[in-house]
């Protein structure tokens, strides 16, 4: 059995050395990320219930996690990963949330919410890792 | 006064936002080194300031929310504060640990996230409440 840990090693991939700055990369792709987010939460619109962040969450650690394992080079990761993903997915609007549905004596749904959110990833993540493994 | 400023699209703001938001988050992690303390942070930091910033945008009435208002909370909220933050290098950073520095990973960054959230939405409505 491979530990998680040993498959997710930092590799040392070569970089594309297309010299565009990394701040320009991580901004485009954050740009991009956010548009998407945006996109989905007017596509899923579930009444009082934040299913959006749920799903782009989801969606963008699986994504991080598939690019992580694949170490595609410092520019690509840059974009995809750290732009892209890291702005697709939000951590400030799941806790905003989940602290209102408590306070609105909802605590079913903020339970759902914060632990779903986590199971979901954790699980998603731990997929595509051994799927990489197997192949 | 009538409100003459032209209405500047959702997606230019969301995405200029975006922008601003992800760079921000690039420069923590690199002042700080990339780490799981860096990404803590950045949660933190925005899940307060998001928090704050949403209360004081609350329009009691339910209408919809005046131009300035609108803009505000496309380019700060949907696009800033929520790039600022990242649940993707919190799940990745979360799978690299050990499962007892996981584990502890986790809970630190939910009580605080949430804590922060909790905070910054009392303070936006006592501050509202003030005025």
């Amino acid at each position: 059995m491979t530990p998680i840990g040993a498959v997710l090693t930092v590799s040392q991939a070569s970089s594309g050395g297309s010299g565009i700055e990394p701040v320009l990369l991580v901004g485009v792709g954050g740009a991009a990320g956010a548009l998407t987010r945006f996109a989905i939460g007017e596509l899923i619109s579930i009444d009082r219930y934040p299913a959006s962040v749920i799903a782009v969450n989801l969606l963008g650690s699986v994504l991080a996690t598939l690019l992580f394992v694949r170490s595609p080079g410092d520019e690509l990761v840059l974009l995809t990963g750290v732009g892209f993903c890291g702005s697709l997915t939000t951590f400030s609007t799941f806790s905003v949330q989940t602290v209102r549905l408590w306070t609105e004596d909802r605590p079913a749904a903020a339970i759902s919410v914060a632990f779903g959110t986590l199971l979901a990833c954790l699980v998603g993540a731990s997929l595509v890792v051994a799927i990489h493994s197997t192949l | 006064m009538p409100d003459r400023r032209r209405p500047v699209p959702s997606g230019v703001l969301v995405a200029t936002g975006g922008f601003t938001g992800a760079i921000a988050r690039f420069l923590v992690d690199e002042a700080m080194g990339a780490s799981l303390q860096s990404t803590l942070l950045v949660n933190v930091v925005g899940s307060f300031a998001l928090a704050l910033l949403l209360a004081r945008l609350l329009n009691p009435s339910g209408s919809e929310l005046p131009t300035g208002r609108r803009r505000l909370q496309r380019f700060g909220a949907t696009g800033f504060l929520s790039s600022f933050t990242t649940y993707s290098t919190f799940v990745v950073g979360t799978l690299k640990q050990e499962p007892a520095v996981a584990v502890g990973y986790v809970l630190a960054t939910y009580a605080a996230g949430f804590a922060a959230a909790g905070l910054g939405l009392a303070a936006g409505r006592w501050r509202g409440e003030r005025r």
